[in-house]
């Protein structure tokens, strides 16, 4: 990459959804980007060095429309252009769709940001016979304007050399009239703001003003504003004193004015600049594709066997990649066992660190597999319509169709399923989502169920299990509704997504992507866990020498002095209090744990729970598994999504509660319908 | 209004329509002409089974609106 100067640059990144923008963000900085949060929000902050000079970073900010602040994204990417004053933003443009694309620059210009255009899938123009005078274009904005194909990496050298300070030392000043009257509204509103002193020269008075005017409520929330409560509210009465005014001419329809104004400008620019008109196309291949796709008819099966193809590609890619995992960590366990002299430290690296370590890195290629699956969707342009063929069924239970892509992820892994909440914009339904994601049985719970329908229900095995799956997609119902009407009221987003072209994903930058996800996921979750497994290590090993969570472990105490709760359950012993506690750690632990407190392996022990066990308690106790507390991965990441410990402590509790209520409905139910041996 | 005036749920796929007005929340107009979909807008039904939600052309974007929206959209006809 050429170099833009000698000192430190930030730049940042901005776009619409679907521009391509992700894909450059990766020509620009490769391997060294790194994910994480904006301080403060639960928005994903990516940042990485441009190739070969450290000194250079790029800030990839979210993607958005506009930048009008209606969302916790959009917020986050005008304060940082606003505040931390970039060297330059590159302004990702889908350069088939120059007329609302052209939006965000505008408001980008207005925002007196340093805009270099980056007129991204170029291949696609000169597919549909468009023409674009781009030098054109680039004077009558006053911005460079530079074609690229990202996918290929193509025209990104150029678009680095034009970052440079000499060539932004020639930016023109951008000016957009809205016409005399609102004019003169603006002049007004810069001058109360300047002559209270408190902002200063640089900050974009005009865009400040703007922003006044159309009823933003965010502008002033700024630390310059934090003591300056008359002078905020003086600003406020000029600020409503003219909207007063606007309105007597404008009408109800203000508000869009100013958009309007925008767009009409726009559209004057694109006049110029384009020469094929850039018309209301006829059906392209997509729609072509989306005949079938999206039919009344045809969609949702269609969606049900990409559902089903997904979970396949996940597991099998994942399910050997996870073997050898456990593989080698049961080696390194055991190397280190015999290399440890002392008993106790050995147990404490080897069952204690080792098992964590290793029940974190077991979630890693599922993780990365989902990750690719749903990045493979979301950039083929599938997700999309996936949202628009599960609207309507979501809806009837207070959710918009996005919610249907975590849910369903659910059934493979609970984890993954809350991260994939983060393609929902309004809070409310992706916290819904999240609150009810523990209730998708997962793939960990499948060795329980296998273990109690082995002993009990070898006849009935299809059937058994569909119950259960299907117990759990009703309760997910029933809690989305009372979430719904008590947690978070209000109806869920109207849907508005755009639909875009189908295209090919491209692999590296996926492969990148998820990578990166996958890890800043763990490191965000992997502590919460190890502590979690080193806490459980504790409580099966003390008092020092005593049998690993035997009934003298201070676990074994827990275990009994708990087990009569789960009395009416049908479970009250020792043993399956234990394993439901180890069973918070992972579920997957449920099982082993039975085996070692019944002192089995896993092939006795299906006998043992035959004789020692009734059907109903069986069922009862995989009722149980299936609603009670999810595992420390899925807390760690609804305490990581949720931004705080109170709603992973909420999802705690009411699981619980609703556990318990069930299996009690459950086993007290069938013992009155005499089911009981 | 005009007898040709009608909302965005009622046209047909296929139908080119420009947008009169927009009846609706300020958050909704805004978020909507934000899009490009404002008053003065020519858009294109590219997709209306009368079940699911609409899906308009924008020049050469597709954006799928759900009927509570399209519901909101004044529209009339152009041949």
């Amino acid at each position: 990459m050429p170099i833009i100067s000698n000192e430190c640059q930030t730049i940042g990144l901005i776009g619409n959804p679907n521009t391509g923008k992700t894909t450059l963000f990766n020509c620009l900085t490769g391997a060294s980007q790194k994910v994480g949060n904006w301080p403060g929000v639960t928005v994903e902050k990516k940042e990485g060095s441009l190739i070969g000079h450290n000194n250079h970073t790029i800030v990839d900010l979210p993607g958005a429309y506009s930048i009008g602040a209606h969302s916790e994204d959009e917020l986050v990417a005008r304060n940082y252009i606003i505040f931390e004053k970039p060297s330059a933003v590159i302004n990702v443009i889908d350069a088939t769709n120059l007329k609302r694309n052209l939006y965000l620059t505008i408001q980008l210009l207005e925002m007196e940001a340093n805009v270099i255009l980056a007129l991204n899938m170029m291949d696609e123009v000169k597919i549909k016979n468009i023409e674009i005078d781009i030098p054109k274009l680039s004077t009558l904005l006053g911005i460079p304007a530079v074609p690229i194909i990202a996918k290929n990496n193509q025209g990104i050298n150029d678009l680095v050399k034009y970052c440079t300070p000499n060539s932004l030392k020639t930016v023109k000043s951008f000016r957009l009239e809205y016409g005399p009257d609102i004019e003169a509204k603006l002049s007004k509103l810069e001058n109360a703001l300047q002559a209270r002193g408190i902002l200063s020269t640089r900050y974009p008075l005009r865009f400040y003003a703007l922003r006044l005017l159309e009823k933003d409520r965010n502008i002033l929330e700024i630390d310059e504003f934090t003591n300056q409560e008359t002078a905020k509210k003086e600003i406020l009465a000029i600020r409503d004193e003219c909207l007063c005014n606007l309105e007597k001419t404008y009408g109800e329809n203000l508000d869009t004015t100013f958009i309007e104004k925008r767009y009409a400008f726009i559209e004057s620019i694109i006049g110029q600049v384009i020469s094929n008109e850039e018309g209301e196309s006829a059906n392209t291949f997509s729609d072509k594709i989306d005949k079938i796709i999206l039919n009344k008819y045809l969609g949702l099966p269609i969606f049900f066997l990409v559902m089903l193809l997904v979970f396949k590609f996940t597991f099998t890619v994942s399910a050997p990649l996870t073997g050898y995992l456990e593989t080698f960590f049961e080696l390194w366990g055991g190397w280190l066992s015999a290399v440890i002299t002392n008993e106790f430290l050995a147990s404490f690296f080897v069952e204690g660190i080792i098992g964590g370590l290793g029940a974190i890195i077991v979630f890693l290629p599922v993780i990365l597999s989902i990750f690719l699956a749903m990045s493979l969707l979301e950039s083929t342009g599938y997700m999309a319509r996936g949202a628009y063929i599960t609207d309507r069924f979501m809806r009837a239970i207070g959710l918009e169709g996005k919610a249907f892509i975590p849910l369903v992820i659910g059934f493979g892994c609970n984890v993954p399923a809350v991260l994939a909440t983060r393609t929902l914009e309004c809070r409310r339904d992706r916290m819904i989502t999240i609150l009810i994601s523990p209730l998708m049985s997962c793939g960990a719970r499948l060795p329980i169920y296998a273990l109690f329908v082995s002993a009990f229900f070898q006849q009935y095995q299809e059937l058994i299990l569909f119950s259960l799956y299907f117990l759990g997609i009703i309760l997910a119902i029933i809690m989305a509704k009372i979430f719904g009407l008590f947690l978070f009221p209000g109806k869920p987003t109207p849907l508005l997504v755009e639909l875009p072209p189908y295209r090919l994903p491209t692999l590296k930058t996926t492969l990148i992507q998820i990578w990166k996800k996958g890890s800043g996921f763990l490191k965000k979750v992997g502590t919460t866990i190890l502590v979690f497994v080193i806490l459980i290590w504790i409580l099966s090993n003390l008092p020092w020498g005593v049998e690993y969570a035997g009934p003298e472990s201070l676990m074994g105490y827990i275990g009994t002095m708990i087990a009569p709760l789960f009395a009416p359950l049908g479970f009250g012993t020792r043993e399956a209090a234990s394993a439901l506690l180890f069973g918070i750690v992972a579920k997957e632990m449920v099982v082993s744990t039975l085996a070692l407190l019944y002192g089995t392996g896993q092939e006795g022990l299906i006998t043992v729970i035959s004789q020692l066990w009734t059907p109903l308690s069986a069922y009862s106790f995989m009722v149980m598994t299936l609603v009670y507390i999810p595992c420390t991965g899925m807390i760690a990441a609804i305490k990581a999504e949720t931004g705080s410990w109170k709603w992973a402590l909420f999802v705690v509790l009411y699981t619980i509660v609703l556990g318990w209520v069930m299996s009690f409905l459950v086993y007290q139910g069938g013992l009155l319908l005499g089911l009981g041996t | 209004m005009t007898e040709k005036n009608s909302v965005l749920n009622y046209i047909k796929s296929g139908s080119k329509v420009i947008i009169n007005n927009i009846c609706g929340g300020e958050g909704l107009k805004i978020k909507l002409s934000e899009m490009g979909i404002t008053r003065g807008a020519k858009i294109k039904v590219v997709h209306n089974d009368g079940w699911g939600p609409v899906i308009i052309g924008l020049a050469n974007s597709r954006l799928a609106l759900g009927r509570q929206i399209t519901h909101k959209i004044v529209v009339e006809n152009i041949v």
